[in-house]
């Protein structure tokens, strides 16, 4: 049975439950609505505009107006900060293998706390989405600045900032150095080392196994590795054999 | 290295604070060194520090026997004399500190242009500005700047970077780079004339002095004395650590042009705990690019590198 929306099908429906003994008892609203049956449809339509109607609605509603297929499909949310953060990251592909944290309980705690007025922040630390906001504060504080010229600003700033970033981890290093500080070897390091023991062991065993198949395999001709034995005396050139045909 | 850098002479077995006509004015008058320190600061900075240096000094060179009466010594040899001699670490200390307080304060020009303000904590976010004047006006100079490092500009931000990321005490300094290494030179040339192809940024820190020989190989001595000494194994490979530090100090020849001090006792007077930037550049506006162009060693224009 098709979903029913009408409210005057109500008595239909009942009686023909009651026929084919779906329902067993009558309802108790049966008799009074076979009575008083439902004169009107109560749910409501959406209005359908037609193009020769005089309803007065009409007129708000652009003509030849269609209701899109894909009503029902939820629409893309187009940013312009999305855009902005494509083109950051197309550019600079490598900001992408930074590690970021991704704990968040909301997803804007952290971004609210920021003010843009600087690029540099407390709560946050420098990349790419730092351009983006920046671009963005630009924009709307300037109105005579086109996003391009925008995001030109914001990223050479961030180019500015980065440069500092990396001078002052680089500084930093080689003054704890000449102040005497000894680096210990990171995790990749000992991994390297830890390595290479197992690495020089297995050369030297290559190299005693290579002397000994070399050494087996000179046996028969009694030559020492390295020497020039029959073979090789005796070997033509590729070429040799259409020289002799000449001939 | 100090070679062609003869400021300060030893005179009767003693060193004074040079005259500096500017700075004497400053001190009459009670003036600001316009654009870069306050009164106080320069006077605190120039003549005590450097009084209070110089005669130090003196006292140790009195009690120490390297010295001959009879002869002259500059500041620069006796700094190399008393490098690698760990009893003479306070005499080496004194001597280097006057040296390089007195290569900084010599090289700055007043300039009212720039402002001398305290910055409050908002100074710590802020973007450095791109603006920027006193651009020196020597071409040969600015096409050797260009060929270094690229541009004006980029220069300029690695001067201020390198200096700003300094934590402790501790001096940015220009520096003219030999295209050879000193030990080549001894080996394969017998005349031994350094030549100069290369500007480069060198920083010291604690008033230490630049002299790439003794930095080349320090730290692998270093590390040779804490660590036992073992036989070279030929598998295995150097570490990446090692190859920097042979890579990065070749014992080249390096001769001093431009140098700032970023030691605290330059800015927080004048500029408090946030203004270092602004020290730095203020700093860049103040250069006398006359001076440094006097320190600056003849330009070589060869293709080979080391």
């Amino acid at each position: 049975m098709k979903i029913q929306t009408q409210a005057v099908n109500i008595l239909e429906t009942a009686s023909n439950a009651l026929k084919s003994g779906l329902l067993k008892e009558k309802p108790v609203w049966y008799d009074i609505i076979l009575k008083y049956p439902p004169k009107h449809n109560l749910i409501k339509k959406p209005h359908q505009p037609k193009t020769n109607s005089s309803d007065p609605r009409n007129d708000e509603i652009v003509k030849n107006f269609k209701i899109p297929k894909d009503i029902h499909k939820i629409p893309k949310l187009k940013f312009i900060e999305d855009t902005i953060r494509d083109t950051f990251y197309k550019h600079h592909p490598w900001e992408l293998a930074r590690p970021k944290n991704l704990i968040e309980i909301n997803g804007d705690e952290i971004l609210k706390k920021c003010n843009w007025k600087n690029m540099l922040q407390l709560y946050k630390p420098l990349d790419g989405e730092s351009v983006v906001q920046r671009t963005m504060y630009l924009i709307k504080n300037n109105k005579n600045l086109s996003i391009f010229d925008a995001y030109d600003l914001s990223r050479m700033e961030f180019y500015k900032l980065r440069m500092f970033e990396e001078m002052q981890s680089h500084i930093s290093k080689e003054e704890s150095i000449m102040n005497g500080a000894i680096i210990e070897l990171n995790y990749l390091k000992q991994q390297m080392e830890k390595e290479n023991e197992y690495l020089k062991q297995w050369i030297i065993q290559g190299m005693k196994q290579t002397k000994i198949l070399e050494a087996s395999s000179n046996k028969s001709s009694q030559v020492p590795v390295g020497s020039i034995i029959e073979n090789d005396i005796n070997q033509t050139s590729l070429f040799e054999d259409l020289v002799n045909l000449d001939k | 290295m100090f070679k062609n850098t003869k400021i300060l002479s030893r005179r009767l077995s003693t060193f004074s604070l040079p005259v500096n006509k500017s700075l004497e004015g400053i001190k009459a008058t009670g003036e600001n060194f316009q654009g870069l320190f306050s009164n106080k600061t320069i006077n605190q900075l120039w003549f005590e520090r450097g009084e209070n240096l110089s005669s130090n000094l003196n006292n140790l060179l009195s009690q120490t026997s390297i010295l001959k009466n009879d002869k002259e010594y500059s500041l620069q040899t006796i700094i190399s004399l008393s490098m690698n001699t760990p009893e003479l670490y306070q005499l080496h200390k004194y001597a280097s500190n006057l040296f390089n307080l007195n290569f900084f304060i010599e090289s700055l020009k007043q300039n009212d242009a720039n402002k001398i303000e305290k910055k409050n904590v908002d100074a710590l976010l802020e973007t450095p500005k791109n603006s920027f004047g006193n651009i020196p006006t020597d071409h040969d100079f600015l096409d050797w700047i260009n060929y270094s490092f690229g541009s004006i500009e980029e220069f300029r931000n690695l001067l201020i970077n390198s200096g700003r990321a300094i934590n402790g005490d501790g001096i940015v300094w220009v520096v003219a780079e030999s295209s050879m290494s000193e030990n080549y030179l001894d080996k394969n040339l017998p005349q031994k004339v350094p030549r100069f192809t290369n500007l480069a940024i060198v920083n010291t820190y604690n008033g230490g002095v630049l002299n790439d020989a003794e930095r080349s190989g320090q730290i692998s001595r270093m590390k040779k004395l804490l660590k036992e000494e073992t036989e070279e194994d030929e598998l295995e490979l150097g570490s990446v650590e090692e190859a920097e530090y042979n890579v990065a100090y070749h014992n080249k020849s390096l001769i001093p042009i431009l140098s700032i001090d970023v030691s605290p006792r330059n800015y927080l007077l004048d500029y408090g705990v946030f203004g270092k930037q602004k020290y730095l550049e203020n700093v860049w506006e103040c250069i006398d690019w006359d001076v440094v162009l006097r320190r600056l060693p003849e330009r070589t224009t060869q293709l080979i590198t080391m």
